[in-house]
Order: C-alpha cells, then structure tokens, then sequence
C-alpha cells in the first residue's frame, strides 16, 4: 500500500508541553482518513507539521515520500490543499477575487478553472459579495474551494462542517466523497462529529493526549464496533449474575439498563430471567456507535 | 517570489482600505502643512515661501505612519491565515518574508513619492514662492526615500520575528515613537540656537553616529552629513533586518 503521509515517531514539544508524543501514522493513498481526538489531543498540532507550519521536536514524517528534512518536499506541499483551524480567506475581496490570488499564488497560468471549483462548494451565486460577510459555512466552503486550487493529491481539513446547517453537512459530505471518488483526492479530516465521519471515512486514526491510540480501517472499526443486544430488565444485578452464569460479557448501563455481547439464546435467557424472578421489559439489537468506542477507546471523558 | 510580490502587490492594490491608509498617511501632512501656511500668509496679507523644510514634514513622520500601516497590513495576512496559506501552498518561507519586505519597501518609496508630489502641487496651487534648489530637492528625498525604506523593512522584520505573539502588533509603533522622541532629543541636543551642542565627550560622539548613520536621524531632519552616510547607515540597517528576519521565520512555527 502507498502511503501520502506517514509519521515515525513524530514528537512536538511547546517548552515542557507534549503536544505529540512518539507519534507513528500513516495515511494510504485515496483514502479518506478520518482523525478523531478530543479538544488539545493534538490532532491540529500534527495538521500543521504536516503542512510545514511547525517543525516537528523529534522524529520524522514522510509526505509525498519525501522526508521532512529533505530539500525536495516544500514545492511538493503545491500538491496539498489544507483548511487548518479557520479558513485562510481575504475577508475585503469576493470569492472570485480570493480563488484568482491562490491561482496566482500557485503559479497557476489561468483562473479557468475558478467557475467550476464556485459551483463545486456552491458559491456560484455568490457575486460580488465580500467574503467577510459570508456566513460560517460560506466562509468555510471558500476556504475549501482555495485549497482545491491546483488539484490537490491531498486534502488536509480540520472540523470541515463546522458551523455547516444540517443540509450544508449533508452537502459537504457529498462533496468531500466526490473529491475522493472521482478526482481520487486522499483526504484528511478531522471532526467532532464523529457520527458524521464515520459516513466518510475509510481508515482511522485515534489521538489521545499526543498519541495515537490507534489506526484502524473502516472495516475494522465496523467489526470492532460490535452489535450487542440491549436488554431493560427489573433489576440488572440479577441480570449480572444470570450472564455471568451463561459466560456472556455484558456492560451495565443503569440499574435497568444493560448491553449484552455475543451470542444471546433468547428463549434461554428468558427461561433464566423467569427463573431468577426478574422481569424483561424490552430486548434489542444494538450497534456501538463510534462515539462509544471512541470514549471506550480513551477511556471515560465523554468529550470527543 | 516574484509571483508572491505580484499577488501581494495584486492583493493591496485591489484593497479599497489600503489605498485610503496609504494615500491618507502620505497625503495628508504635506495637506496640512500647505493648509497651515495658507492661513499664515492670509494672516500676514503676503505670499509665503516654499523651503526645503516643507518637504521634510511627512518624512519626520514616516517612520511612525509606516509602522502602523505595515503593522495593520501583515496583522491581518497573519490573523486571516494568508500567510499560513502561501505556506501549506508550498512557498519558501524566506521567499513569503523577502516578498513582503520588497513589497513594503515599494510601499514606503511609493508614499515618499505621494508626499513629495502633494508637497511640490500644494503650495503652488495655494500660491507659494518657491525658494529651493532642484538638487537639493532630490537629494532630499532621496535619503528620505533610502531611509523610509530601511525602517520599513525593519518593521516587517520586527513582526515577523514576533509574528505568532501579541508583541508584534505592539512592537513597530512603540519603536517607531521611541525612536521618534529619541531622536527629537538628539536633534535639539546636538543642534543648538548658539551652535554649540549639549552635550559633550563619548554622549557627543554617539549623538553624532546616531545622527550620521541611524536611518531613524535621517527622516528626522535635513540632511548634514555625506551621501555615503546615509547610504550605509540604510544599507546596514537593511542587512540586519533582512537577516534577523530571515533567521527567525525560517525557524518559527505558525499556528
């Protein structure tokens, strides 16, 4: 497999502050590579090492198959198109005006392809208008229209759906999917929403206070993010000690409310429960959401 | 970089807010000077004279106009994430620091030359006698134009060396009005009614380099000393500027 980025034990230090620690990833090429941490795990920090906005304290990291050392890879980064933090945009002048200075930026000969890259992000209607007075989600889908510039093999997007309206993100996955699918675009995407990203994503990287938990890819997590059955019963001490009794792991929720993983012989368990003289009130499959395995995988703050 | 230059120049150009700052800071001292003047001969009934200390006015105040500007401008590239963004597009960090340092010393020549045309039109439109030689006029301003060029891009520098901190927004202007009352201090120490100067001894001789050399002395005043001077006193400063600037962006990291 060809990788666009990978880290090999990539460290940032601000003064005594790990920021990354011993980081090792990799990103595939076409892949969609959703990056999923808390607030301050370090996901932006890794964003801009990777665009050369910092240099890395120890370690390396390969980009385009260049080491970050190497003399070769700044003309290379024309091949990334980034939106890291906020989009970088000039606020006095229009969309047309902001997309013609990135293709000057670029060295680009034209600005041909700016009416198509309006009406890719759908800002073909946006006129004259200032950027400065775009909305949250205009802004964001001109900063994005600006890292298209060029035809990037890369794209590096920190919370792209921020402040998008519910149709907006539902607009912004398609778009990102078609830049994946059909211009063959590696993208790098890290977001809150993680529900979102796991429409999206076909490998994972999990950061926790600078490191990587882990890498996954999107089947994996799916095997990972198993199906359990959710029982509500009378009282789930009881249940704890029938699925005990059965060798069943379970997970206790409240004291009614419990999962119960693998292979669950309902008329058994109900014969048991009936037993034991504890009530069923409800059974239902059940899948573990990426959020759930997310905080499962950190460990408890339920603040991804 | 030149393709950085020409978006940067491209970027101000079509920046309605730029073209009032620049034209509002060269334009309006020799305005006010000319309006100044018209009033006194109003005053006095007779027609005034043009001296070569007309054309010193926006010059004693470039240093302190062109680090606001240069301040307001890169504040908003850095703020925006414009620079950010020539970085992720693969432009060497010292061609992003070199492009604006030609830029805002385009920038400072092109104000110097605002405020020369607005000092020679002004006071002949208000009807003004003129008492200066063209030699002295051009050499005036070309050590005004050398020096304001130095100091500008000793600004950039300075805000690019404090780029990702509060004190660059700070810095330039708290430094272009330390040196401006310094070298207030200096000018009056040194060149005094009775010709004698205040001040004696090592003071005097670093008064007098100061003076000679700093391109800060040079806007300040007219010029006293050789050409070479000022030429060096700017071209020094120019050479420090551009490698401390250099030597620190390039290891700096944005955010």
């Amino acid at each position: 497999m060809e990788y666009i980025f990978k880290a090999d034990n990539l460290c940032k230090y601000y003064g005594s502050f790990k920021a990354l620690e011993a980081v090792n990833m990799a990103v595939p090429q076409g892949s969609i590579y959703g990056f999923v941490g808390k607030n301050g795990a370090g996901k932006t920090t890794l964003m801009r090492l990777m665009c050369g906005l910092q240099f890395p304290s120890a370690g390396s990291y390969e980009l385009f198959g260049k080491k970050n050392t190497d003399t070769a890879l700044p003309p290379l980064r024309k091949r990334i198109g980034a939106v890291v933090e906020a989009p970088a945009i000039y606020k006095d002048l229009s969309a047309q005006d902001n997309l013609k200075l990135q293709c000057l930026n670029l060295g680009l000969p034209d600005y041909g392809d700016i009416p198509g890259l309006l009406k890719l992000v759908g800002l073909e209607q946006a006129g004259k208008k200032k950027a400065g007075k775009f909305s949250l989600g205009m802004k964001q889908r001109l900063g994005i229209a600006v890292a298209l510039c060029g035809h990037p093999d890369f794209l590096v997007l920190d919370e792209p759906t921020n402040g998008l309206d519910p149709q907006g993100i539902v607009e912004m996955r398609e778009l990102l999917l078609k830049l994946n699918r059909e211009q063959g675009i590696t993208l790098l995407i890290s977001s809150h929403i993680l529900e979102e990203l796991s429409k999206l994503a076909t490998h994972y990287g999990f950061i926790d206070g600078g490191r990587i938990l882990r890498e996954m890819s999107a089947q994996e997590l799916e095997r990972e993010c198993r199906k359990c059955v959710r029982m509500k019963v009378e009282d789930t001490r009881i249940l704890a000690r029938i699925m005990e009794g059965l060798g069943l792991e379970y997970k206790i929720i409240d004291q009614k409310l419990a999962d119960v993983y693998g292979s669950l012989n309902f008329s058994e368990t109900a014969a048991r429960f009936a037993e034991a003289g504890c009530v069923i009130f409800s059974m239902e499959e059940h899948d573990e959401s990426l959020e759930a395995f997310f905080i499962s995988l950190v460990g408890g703050d339920r603040h991804a | 970089m030149l393709n950085l230059l020409r978006v940067d120049i491209k970027r101000y150009c079509i920046t309605k807010r730029f073209w009032l700052l620049a034209l509002g800071s060269a334009a309006l001292t020799p305005f006010l000077v000319g309006l100044f003047l018209f009033i006194l001969a109003q005053a006095t009934g007779d027609s005034y004279q043009v001296s070569l200390a007309v054309f010193t006015v926006y010059s004693s105040m470039a240093a302190i106009l062109l680090a606001m500007l240069i301040t307001s401008l890169l504040h908003e590239e850095v703020g925006e994430g414009i620079v950010r963004n020539k970085l992720i597009s693969g432009q060497k960090r010292s061609h992003i620091f070199l492009s604006y340092c030609l830029l805002h010393a385009l920038l400072a020549l092109l104000l110097q030359l605002i405020a020369l045309l607005g000092a020679c039109i002004l006071p002949l439109l208000l009807g003004a006698v003129w008492n200066l030689q063209g030699s002295e006029l051009i050499r005036l301003t070309a050590i005004s134009a050398l020096a304001s060029m130095a100091v500008s891009l000793f600004f950039t520098a300075l805000y690019f060396c404090f780029c990702t901190s509060k004190a660059a927004f700070i810095l330039p202007g708290a430094v272009a009005i330390i040196m401006k009352v310094a070298m207030t201090v200096i000018m009056d120490a040194l060149y005094t009614e009775s010709g004698i100067p205040k001040v004696s001894g090592a003071t005097l001789k670093i008064y007098k380099g100061i003076d000679r050399f700093l391109p800060f002395a040079h806007l300040t005043d007219l010029p006293r000393w050789d050409n070479a001077s000022y030429f060096w006193g700017s071209g020094v400063l120019i050479l420090l500027s551009l490698t401390a600037g250099l030597l620190v962006f390039s290891r700096k990291d944005l955010k």
